[in-house]
């Protein structure tokens, strides 16, 4: 089964995919308020009134310990966040590609190494070496980025590794060889093009990751306390002991932002997984020829048409 | 059968290597040393330079690493700077309320997703299928420690049906075991129904995806075929099948979990080992980061080496590879 790459081809296939229609709809509506919310919002360090108000007409979200406008907050940090979450999704992806395809395809001492290097990297739990390093650097989004990259490589690295690996038998490299394409050829041009899906996958399953460890590394107070993110929001929250003043309109509305993007992501994903995977795809396919037949498909029903 | 595991030793020897080297690497690169925190500006020089030397952290890094490694072959973690004792007896102190945690957490989160993961397989495209799929993945979006707090916020400041943190102060005895467990049960409830629920839900997936799987196989067909009821089919062909990954799920969740433990251990004031990590990179305490991130490691390098190792025990075919 072979799957375009092209633009179109993903917006149709999401557009056919119930899952990953609503996914992108989330998304969509976050994207959209982190470029122009901002601008509409007003300046979100603004002193408006008295602190911990609860919501009102006046102030959607209440106020913040301080006496700050949390909708405005949100606003602001939504920007912010998302635009580190993907950047690091890429970033995550990129280095873990790199290695991931080096490994397997040069096999090996490389291989020996690098698959040393993720492995350790996988065993280390990833939270505290986040904050180790997180700890020690000057904080800001940059060093932010760089810790979430650092902990988050290697689980790609690992899987695009065995991908190589089962590619780099297949007839069509083979060939490559012979015909003296150079390496980086090969792998640009005949071993990358396949894993595409598994790419983009995770692409968006590593911006999950890199948005809800941003944020919980910036509650852990380890971000840059003074910029305004969903995180630092919820920092701020905490340390206005919001929790024990029972003030929750403070800290809900962030971490339901984080995980309605959270799933938005995760729906996408689902949906992708659906389109790209031939079995599933098959299944449905035979399901609905039997039901046109009028035949209701059941347990004993083969799945033969097409298969491998 | 006897060369695999010897590999799968080695390679586990190596793998630790790697952690040790990795975090002594991370910390010690870092400009800045523990005393530049606890020192004022009229702390004289000489004082320092003893406290350095005492410590080791005068020496050439070449010699601290090689001290590090040495002593931690040795059983000797060092001390710690914050609260001069043995780094070992702070660590020993915390691992047993860690350990508590995690496998509490893991006995619910493999029984809870396992049986929601086979079950929405089974039923595939059910309503109790849709619904757990999409609760699921809800759960699975939610950033651990904003699940902490909403717990917390929900049961401990509005109910007020649990405490909101520590161990409580009731001692451990026999003659007083019946109130202990139930003062340690009534702590522990919140900080495992999070970490139990979160791991719930990937487990969940994994699974539903696996049965899936499983369900298309030739032996299945037959099953059906000869007219064995579904329940047997599912639960006794299917599930002991679609169940040997979940022996590498089980190693593999072990890093989830003691990463999750540090943020709910911090929230529930839960004393183990994520809050002494926390509180020890917040003092920069050398000896105890390095130790408690090497000790974290080893628990994921053991709980990796056991799966693969039981994994070989229960799929020959692993074994000849």
């Amino acid at each position: 089964m072979k799957t375009t790459s092209t633009s179109g081809a993903w917006v149709a296939a999401i557009r056919r995919d119930r899952k990953a229609t609503f996914g992108a709809v989330i998304l969509s509506i976050f994207l959209l308020v982190a470029i122009f919310g901002p601008l509409i919002a007003g300046d979100p360090q603004a002193l408006v009134g008295v602190p911990l108000q609860p919501p009102s007409s006046e102030h959607w979200l209440g106020t913040t310990g301080q006496g700050q406008d949390v909708l405005r907050q949100l606003v602001a940090g939504t920007r912010v966040s998302l635009a580190i979450g993907f950047a690091v999704g890429l970033c995550v992806v990129g280095v873990g590609a790199i290695v991931g395809v080096a490994a397997g395809f040069f096999g090996r001492s490389v291989d020996a190494v690098l698959s040393l290097l993720f492995n350790v990297f996988l065993v280390i739990p990833g939270l505290p070496l986040a904050i180790v390093i997180a700890a020690y650097l000057p904080s800001g989004p940059f060093t932010l980025g760089l810790v979430l990259v650092a902990t988050g490589w290697a689980w790609n690295a690992r899987v695009i590794r065995a991908q190589t690996l089962t590619q780099r038998k297949r007839d069509f490299v083979a060939a490559a060889v012979v015909a003296g394409e150079s390496n980086i050829r090969i792998i640009t041009r005949e071993i990358l093009p396949t894993m595409t899906s598994l790419l983009v996958a995770q692409v968006i399953s590593s911006t999950v990751y890199a948005i809800g460890a941003q944020v919980g590394l910036e509650f852990l107070g380890l971000g840059d306390v003074s910029a305004i993110t969903w995180g630092t929001n919820l920092y701020w929250a905490q340390n206005d002991s919001a929790l024990l003043t029972e003030a929750w309109w403070t800290f809900a509305p962030t971490g339901l932002c984080v995980a309605l993007v959270g799933f938005g992501l995760a729906m996408l994903n689902s949906g992708f997984d659906e389109i790209t995977n031939p079995r599933l795809q098959l299944e449905r396919a035979w399901r609905s020829h039997l039901l046109g037949l009028g035949i209701a498909p059941s347990r004993s029903t083969p799945v033969t048409v097409g298969h491998e | 059968m006897i060369s695999f595991f010897t590999r799968r030793l080695l390679h586990s020897v190596l793998l630790l290597w790697g952690v040790l080297t990795l975090t002594f690497g991370a910390l010690h690169i870092a400009p800045g040393d523990p005393f530049d925190l606890m020192i004022s500006p009229e702390t004289p020089p000489e004082y320092l330079e003893a406290m350095r030397e005492l410590y080791g952290l005068d020496a050439p890094l070449h010699q601290q690493y090689w001290r590090w490694i040495n002593g931690v072959v040795r059983g000797d973690l060092g001390l710690s700077l914050r609260l001069q004792r043995p780094v070992r007896d702070v660590l020993a102190d915390a691992l047993p309320y860690t350990l508590l945690l995690s496998s509490l957490s893991m006995l619910v989160h493999f029984l809870v997703g396992t049986v929601l993961g086979v079950v929405s397989a089974a039923r595939r495209a059910s309503k109790l299928d849709r619904t757990a799929t999409i609760v699921s993945v809800a759960i699975y979006s939610l950033p651990v420690f904003w699940f902490a707090l909403m717990m917390q916020l929900l049961f401990s400041y509005l109910l007020r049906w649990f405490p909101s943190g520590g161990v409580g102060d009731v001692p451990f005895g026999w003659d007083n075991l019946g109130p202990w467990f139930l003062s340690m049960a009534r702590h522990l409830f919140l900080p495992v129904l999070v970490l139990g629920t979160a791991g719930a839900a990937s487990v969940a997936r994994f699974m539903r995806a696996s049965v899936i799987d499983a369900l298309h196989q030739d032996y299945v067909r037959t099953a059906y075929g000869k007219g064995l009821p579904e329940r047997l089919v599912v639960w006794k062909h299917v599930f002991r099948n679609a169940s040997i990954p979940l022996i590498t799920l089980v190693g593999l969740s072990f890093p989830f979990l003691l990463s999750g433990s540090i943020v709910v251990e911090t929230i529930f004031s839960w004393p183990g080992l994520g809050r002494v990590m926390v509180e020890a990179i917040q003092a920069r305490d050398y000896p105890v980061i390095l130790a408690s991130t090497m000790l974290t490691g080893s628990l994921v390098v053991l709980g990796s080496l056991i799966a693969d190792v039981s994994y070989a025990l229960v799929d020959p075919r692993i074994r000849a590879r």
